[in-house]
């Protein structure tokens, strides 16, 4: 099976924090949140999964691993609580854990993936910000709405120049 | 007994959390800038929980302890370690310089070109790392480093 | 021996805004435990926005009322004495007997609620009007009533006309006086789509709020202006001839005279009046006018004004001009803030309308109705709910019954509410929590909430859809339908003997013309619900109003031309600043659900007032401080946010946390709607200067 992502496309947040909420009733403690970026833009990040996940590869213990479907998961009796994944993580992503001393973070909704349903945040989303999906369907699709995104810009940089 | 050896200590505290007796706590003092790693003999039960899960085997243990005060006080060790200052908001952060160090060292088996991305945003606290990400990044280029994460 | 657990999935409509959305409620042995995405369509294909996701946060919360409780203390005091189900509904009634009697069934007013189902809607009207009393109304009042005045003057009805699902077959889409991205997070779903397609967004609104910022024009006009920048835009259409010539010959009447009105407002003129530069007003107007398709939609913004309903006559004016009405990919939007609102209007809890908008003024209407449900005669339309409350406080109306509403945070002017509640010799609340207004109770009568009971709701897009029983009620909280029929039949009533809300259903469809078809049994088949009018049981129901004939009495619209007027109060040197109620995407109307999630209250915790950094610097204030907002009503104390997306003059605070105590009770003429939107106030820095 080929690896699942979670794509945020920033053009289509609409920061109703609704991620946050369905993640906490799912799972006990958000692990997504909405940044906003005042008045001009709000976007959620969760893990990224990343592929070459520095916080794997720096887990002193490996409690740190991927599933099939390539989500980084973490197993809490592995875990002694060091945060050097946190350290690690461009994201800040994995958080301690203050009653059971391991580190949390996402696991793509482990248990609703197995029941064959989305991840709770992508779930809900209530404008399709959050889209998840095998990497090879969903990755073209980002790098198309990056290239869009890459036009849009050039002309808005462009208009400002030849004014 | 364990005993912390200050060189080697990075100030992780996986010793702390391993602990059944809390015989080792932590103290972040963020106004000066420091963590304490304060060991209590007198709580120690002699599991070696630390020891196991010492990342840089910094505790060793002694079979015997010399009494050399009388003093309860004295029964305490303490390694007291600088935090990172974040170059962002000027805040300590979480996280210790000798972490920080011991990261920058422990990431070598990732690819140089993304390592050289990680050793960028190392220093920042976990506040500004994600804000980072939003203020320093125009949208497109934030993009493109999220795409690069995969 | 113990038996395992039983876990179901009951598919419920959400508790909270119009939109009507579909999700299930796990229960685990008749225990509600949480949420799951519903997986067969509807409206929202599965999609919650943070409220709906927390909607089963509060059926078991403490606070809930299990029992019926007396008051045993001073009024607002909230202390009660729990007492029987059979004590309680003996004491309404005998109250209520009595208070008939001795002042008249109209000294007596009866709120029904838009939270409730059409069934219970259906049943407080026809328990008010048999026993006597015109005076039944519900929020809807503070809402869309000049919605429905508005548009019944010019299209003949007053509801939205046309499916979400136009949305995106639209090519220009308004949005005035409303931010979907906060009140209706779903339908930025079909905005974002229709824009994926190609079509425009012109956003309308003082602020630049989270849908603005996906706008293509936004027109960041001062409060209390919109009509004069209506006509501006309507002047731009007819002078450079944009408008839809053969839709007006054909279908509208009066467009001399509203040509002639709007010529006098220039987008020079407007641009004084409303502050938005004349440039702006011209390209919108053009942008709007050209597409060829387009839909316009409103909520608050527009209709919480003195001049509400022709805020609302101005817009459909701009969307008959164009043609964009009873078209695919067109309609008007009066978008509903609550998930019955419609269907309370449509049953009847309206002082001017019976069931299925009849008249009530009419006296033949009245008879019709009578005979349906064996009377002779029903009484004359009363009082609306904000007269209601200045009776209550005059000494007119002795005694209220109110259902699921809490006009203490909700109505304006908070101190002249309580003011007049105090008044009253007897105050029956029916809800599910002790609400602000329930402290003020005789009697408290404990409810079931809208899982724990079975019912029809409308959406704004009138959209009948069946909302299953979910969960148990806890303690011995009844249905209020269950409720309303024994108080009824205590009070001696005829025709309240109903088993189950299916029979009042078969009732409904027998006396409102647009329910005919929409049976029970249909309902609960279909899990993309009916759409209203409905005549008959094999009409596959209407998507689409006007596509043939508008309602009104000769089947044309009215253009009708309304002239600017200021608002009630305006700034002075005292009160320098307007200020305007906003809402916040996660919290609810008055708390009483959202204020008893965890989630929700962690992410949204308390009031604040936007203020624009130049007002900041103005007075003094920075970001987090502690002020006071404070007009010729009261003061309020929250927090300051400098924010640069509110206009400059302009001051806003979300009004969940009670801020109506600072607000105007001044009333549209037409239809009564408070003007909660325009206000004069200053800020004042906690601990002086």
């Amino acid at each position: 099976m080929g690896k699942k992502i979670i794509l945020i496309d920033l053009s289509r947040c609409i920061g109703c924090r609704a991620c946050e909420v369905a993640c906490e009733k799912f799972n006990g403690a958000s692990k997504i949140t909405v940044f906003e970026l005042e008045d001009v833009l709000t976007m959620p990040l969760n893990c990224r999964h990343c592929e070459k996940a520095p916080c794997i590869s720096i887990c002193p213990t490996d409690a740190l691993y991927t599933d099939e479907d390539g989500a980084v998961l973490l197993s809490p009796l592995k875990c002694i609580g060091c945060m050097m994944c946190a350290i690690v993580c461009p994201f800040g992503i994995p958080e301690f854990d203050e009653l059971n001393k391991v580190m949390m973070k996402c696991d793509l909704c482990r248990d609703r993936r197995a029941m064959g349903l989305l991840p709770a945040c992508v779930a809900t989303c209530p404008t399709d910000a959050l889209v998840y999906g095998d990497v090879n369907e969903v990755l073209p699709r980002k790098r198309e709405y990056v290239a869009q995104k890459a036009i849009i810009l050039s002309k808005e940089v462009g208009d400002v120049l030849l004014k | 007994m364990p005993k912390i050896d200050p060189k080697l200590c990075i100030g992780c505290r996986a010793c702390s959390n391993a602990c059944p007796s809390n015989a080792i706590v932590i103290k972040d003092d963020l106004i000066q800038g420091t963590r304490s790693i304060v060991l209590d003999l007198s709580h120690c039960i002699g599991c070696r929980a630390c020891g196991e899960v010492c990342i840089k085997d910094a505790i060793e243990f002694i079979e015997e302890i010399e009494l050399v005060s009388l003093s309860m006080g004295n029964l305490t060790e303490e390694v007291t370690l600088k935090l990172a200052k974040c170059p962002i908001c000027g805040n300590f952060s979480e996280f210790t310089e000798k972490q920080i160090e011991e990261a920058k060292k422990a990431l070598t088996d990732l690819p140089g070109e993304f390592i050289e991305e990680i050793m960028k945003y190392l220093p920042l606290c976990r506040k500004c790392r994600r804000r980072y990400l939003l203020m320093n990044a125009s949208e497109l280029s934030l993009l493109k480093f999220m795409l690069k994460a995969f | 021996m113990r038996s395992v657990s039983e876990v179901r999935l009951t598919p419920v409509i959400c508790p909270f805004c119009g939109f009507g959305c579909k999700l299930y409620v796990r229960s685990i042995d008749g225990v509600p435990a949480g949420i799951e995405f519903y997986d067969k369509g509807g409206v929202n294909e599965g999609k919650l926005c943070p409220k709906g996701v927390a909607a089963v946060d509060f059926l078991r919360h403490p606070e809930r009322l299990r029992k019926p409780l007396r008051r045993v203390g001073e009024r607002g005091e909230g202390r009660f004495k729990e007492i029987s189900w059979s004590e309680a509904i003996k004491e309404v009634a005998t109250r209520l007997k009595e208070i008939k009697k001795v002042f008249g069934a109209e000294s007596v007013g009866f709120l029904s609620s838009a939270r409730c189902t059409n069934e219970e809607n259906y049943l407080m009207q026809k328990l008010a009007r048999l026993y006597g009393s015109g005076n039944i109304d519900h929020c809807a009042r503070l809402c869309h009533s000049a919605t429905v005045a508005g548009l019944i003057k010019c299209l003949g009805a007053g509801a939205q006309s046309s499916p979400f699902t136009d949305i995106l077959k639209t090519r220009v889409i308004l949005v005035w006086g409303y931010n979907p991205a906060e009140t209706h997070p779903l339908l930025m779903r079909y905005v974002l789509k229709a824009k994926d397609l190609g079509a425009k967004l012109i956003v309308v609104d003082p602020r630049r709020t989270r849908t603005a910022r996906f706008a293509d024009i936004h027109l960041q006009i001062r409060p209390g202006t919109d009509i004069a920048l209506a006509n501006a835009m309507m002047n731009v259409i007819i002078s450079n001839d944009l408008y839809d010539r053969d839709f007006i010959v054909r279908r509208t009447e009066g467009f001399e005279e509203l040509k002639k009105l709007v010529m006098k407002y220039t987008p020079k003129y407007a641009e004084e009046v409303t502050g938005v530069t004349a440039a702006l007003i011209d390209e919108a107007a053009r942008t709007f006018a050209s597409a060829g398709r387009g839909v316009i939609m409103w909520a608050m913004g527009l209709t919480q004004h003195t001049v509400g309903t022709y805020n609302v006559v101005a817009l459909a004016d701009l969307a008959l001009l164009c043609g964009y009405v009873g078209r695919e990919g067109c309609g008007v939007y009066p978008m509903r803030g609550q998930n019955n609102v419609q269907g309370a209007c449509d049953m009847g809890a309206l002082v001017e309308f019976l069931p299925g908008y009849r008249p009530a003024a009419a006296e033949e209407k009245r008879k019709e109705v009578a005979k349906l449900w064996g009377v002779d005669e029903l009484p004359e339309p009363g009082l609306t709910v904000v007269e209601m409350v200045n009776e209550a406080g005059s000494g007119r109306i002795k005694a209220m019954y109110i259902m699921g509403e809490n006009p203490v945070v909700s109505d304006p002017n908070t101190s002249h509410v309580i003011k007049a509640l105090n008044n009253l010799e007897f105050l029956v609340v029916q809800d599910i929590f002790l609400t602000e207004t329930a402290a003020y109770a005789d009697i408290v009568l404990p409810a079931a909430a809208y899982a724990e009971k079975e019912g029809s709701l409308t959406s704004s897009e009138r959209r009948v859809q069946w909302s299953f029983k979910a969960a148990e009620p806890p303690g011995e909280a009844r249905p209020d339908w269950v409720i309303l029929s024994s108080v009824a039949r205590e009070l001696g009533l005829k025709g309240f003997n109903y088993s189950s809300p299916e029979d009042i259903l078969r009732e409904i469809n027998a006396v409102v013309p647009q329910y005919r078809g929409i049976t029970p049994e249909r309902l609960k088949s279909s899990p993309e619900g009916v759409f209203w009018p409905c005549p008959s049981e094999g009409h596959p129901g209407t998507m689409r109003l006007y596509e043939e004939r508008f309602l009104t009495c000769n089947g044309k619209a009215k253009l009708v031309g309304v002239e600017h007027r200021e608002p009630a109060e305006k700034p002075d040197r005292e009160y320098p600043l307007i200020l305007t109620t906003v809402r916040v995407v996660g919290q609810y109307h008055t708390l009483t659900m959202t204020g008893r999630s965890l989630s929700l209250v962690r992410r949204w915790p308390e009031p604040y007032v936007e203020v624009n950094p130049e007002d900041a610097r103005r007075y003094g204030v920075s970001d987090g401080d502690e002020v006071y907002v404070v007009t010729r009503r009261g003061r309020y104390k929250c927090k300051v946010k400098v924010t640069s997306s509110i206009r400059e003059g302009v001051v806003a605070i979300p009004w969940h946390w009670g801020a109506n105590i600072l607000t105007i009770d001044a009333l549209d003429p037409t239809c009564k709607i408070p003007e909660y939107k325009v206000c004069a106030c200053r800020i004042e820095r906690v601990g002086g200067g």
